[in-house]
């Protein structure tokens, strides 16, 4: 009976999986932060995003690479503490049905350990577009930043980092969660200027019908000015 | 189309950022014991550490030193040599409460001197000395007397508006021997 039960799931869960929507790309990425005072600094952040495929698991389609969308973004923050900064900026999506408009604002708090670093990112973010209705987002991230040698990342080192978010979002009285893993590999030419490659991971829509995954293949460029 | 000025401004920042690595040189990696000299390891052995003694070998513009780091009855030890194996300091990390209250009203005069509000995170006891005497007062076989002893202690201070992390060396009388504020690393990777 039990053999049936979990026979039946199985079955299920293939047939939920099938219906489920993927897509996949690349995300190349370069971000810019800048020191203008003291406990001042603006983060100015391009990224593409590259889809090479898209479709249901059940009917994969072949790959074929194309622009999807280009975010641009400038973020000013505050050191509020030891370890501790409030940041707000606007994000400016470029793609094909027109611009779309994105007010952020964040908190992040880091901590440092012996052999690892940790921080987590609360933040809310307003998203006004002329072909989709304004979404509302709250945003709870926790990063890790683990050296691969030694018990801080020095310069010509490699590291792993990994990022685990929740995206709560509102859109016209529809509440949608998202998922996001991303393990990276680093490298840390110096302190200002780092380099991450890994597989970010995204999986949305599961609390309203068919899931919808999106493998993405990150490489962000960090340079300290 | 659009793809291709991105990926050529990565190709760029990519080839720029290679130049850029070479300026600074400062680090710190793990060391295979076998490759720590005889002199050093024996000193580390001779303590007994119940957990695995972890090596590292430090780099700077000040020169290499190496660091076994482990810990004994529940104490965090770190020992430091020079790159021939010769002992430099062995440091305990020990808690606030357990100094002596005349050593401790002593350093928390010193630090209310200069900052309005202050958090004490570590303490360490360092000894420096011949490497006879530190084993024997290790191994419980001296009072260490003949024992340089300090006391190093990371802080979070706070002046005005400004908080920051800060290192403190006293001497074991309580006089402030050096001190020096903690610059983070960059943290940017963590927060965008």
């Amino acid at each position: 009976m039990r053999g049936a039960v979990l026979f039946f799931f199985c079955l299920l869960s293939t047939s939920l999986w099938a219906q489920s929507s993927y897509k996949a790309g690349l995300l190349p990425g370069l971000n810019i932060n800048q020191k203008i005072a003291e406990y001042w600094r603006l983060n100015y952040k391009q990224e593409s995003r590259l889809l090479g495929a898209e479709g249901r698991f059940s009917e994969p389609s072949p790959w074929a690479m194309q622009h999807s969308l280009t975010d641009l973004s400038v973020i000013a923050s505050r050191k509020v503490g030891l370890n501790n900064s409030l940041a707000g900026g606007y994000l400016l999506r470029l793609e094909k049905g027109g611009p779309t408009h994105r007010l952020i604002q964040q908190y992040t708090l880091v901590s440092s350990y012996d052999g690892f670093r940790l921080a987590h990112r609360f933040s809310t973010d307003q998203t006004f577009s002329q072909i989709e209705a304004a979404e509302f987002r709250l945003r709870y991230r926790i990063s890790l930043d683990l050296p691969l040698s030694g018990q801080t990342v020095d310069d010509r080192e490699f590291y792993l980092k990994i990022n685990h978010e929740y995206l709560n979002a509102l859109s016209e009285g529809k509440y949608g969660l998202e998922i996001r893993l991303v393990p990276s590999l680093g490298y840390a030419f110096n302190d200002n200027n780092k380099i991450e490659f890994g597989i970010d991971y995204r999986f949305a829509d599961f609390l309203s019908g068919p899931s919808e995954s999106s493998f993405w293949l990150p490489l962000t460029w960090y340079i300290g000015i | 189309m659009k793809s291709v000025p991105a990926c050529c401004l990565l190709f760029f920042l990519f080839s720029t950022g290679i130049t850029f690595g070479q300026v600074k040189y400062e680090k710190e990696y793990r060391l295979k014991a076998a490759d720590v000299p005889p002199l050093a390891r024996q000193f580390v052995d001779s303590l007994d550490f119940a957990r695995r003694v972890r090596w590292y070998m430090e780099t700077s513009e000040q020169g290499k030193s190496i660091e076994a780091k482990s810990k004994r009855d529940g104490q965090k030890y770190s020992v430091e040599f020079d790159p021939s194996g010769k002992l430099q300091d062995v440091e305990i990390e020990v808690a606030w409460r357990s100094l002596p209250e005349v050593l401790r009203t002593k350093i928390e005069q010193s630090l209310n001197d200069d900052f309005e509000r202050f958090k004490i995170r570590k303490v360490q006891r360092q000894f420096s000395g011949e490497r006879k005497e530190i084993l024997n007062y290790l191994k419980q076989r001296s009072d260490g007397s003949g024992l340089t002893v300090r006391y190093e202690l990371v802080l979070r201070g706070r002046k005005g508006r400004n908080t920051d992390k800060f290192e403190y060396t006293f001497s074991a009388d309580g006089d402030l021997e050096k001190s020096a504020k903690i610059v983070f690393r960059n943290t940017d990777n963590l927060k965008y």
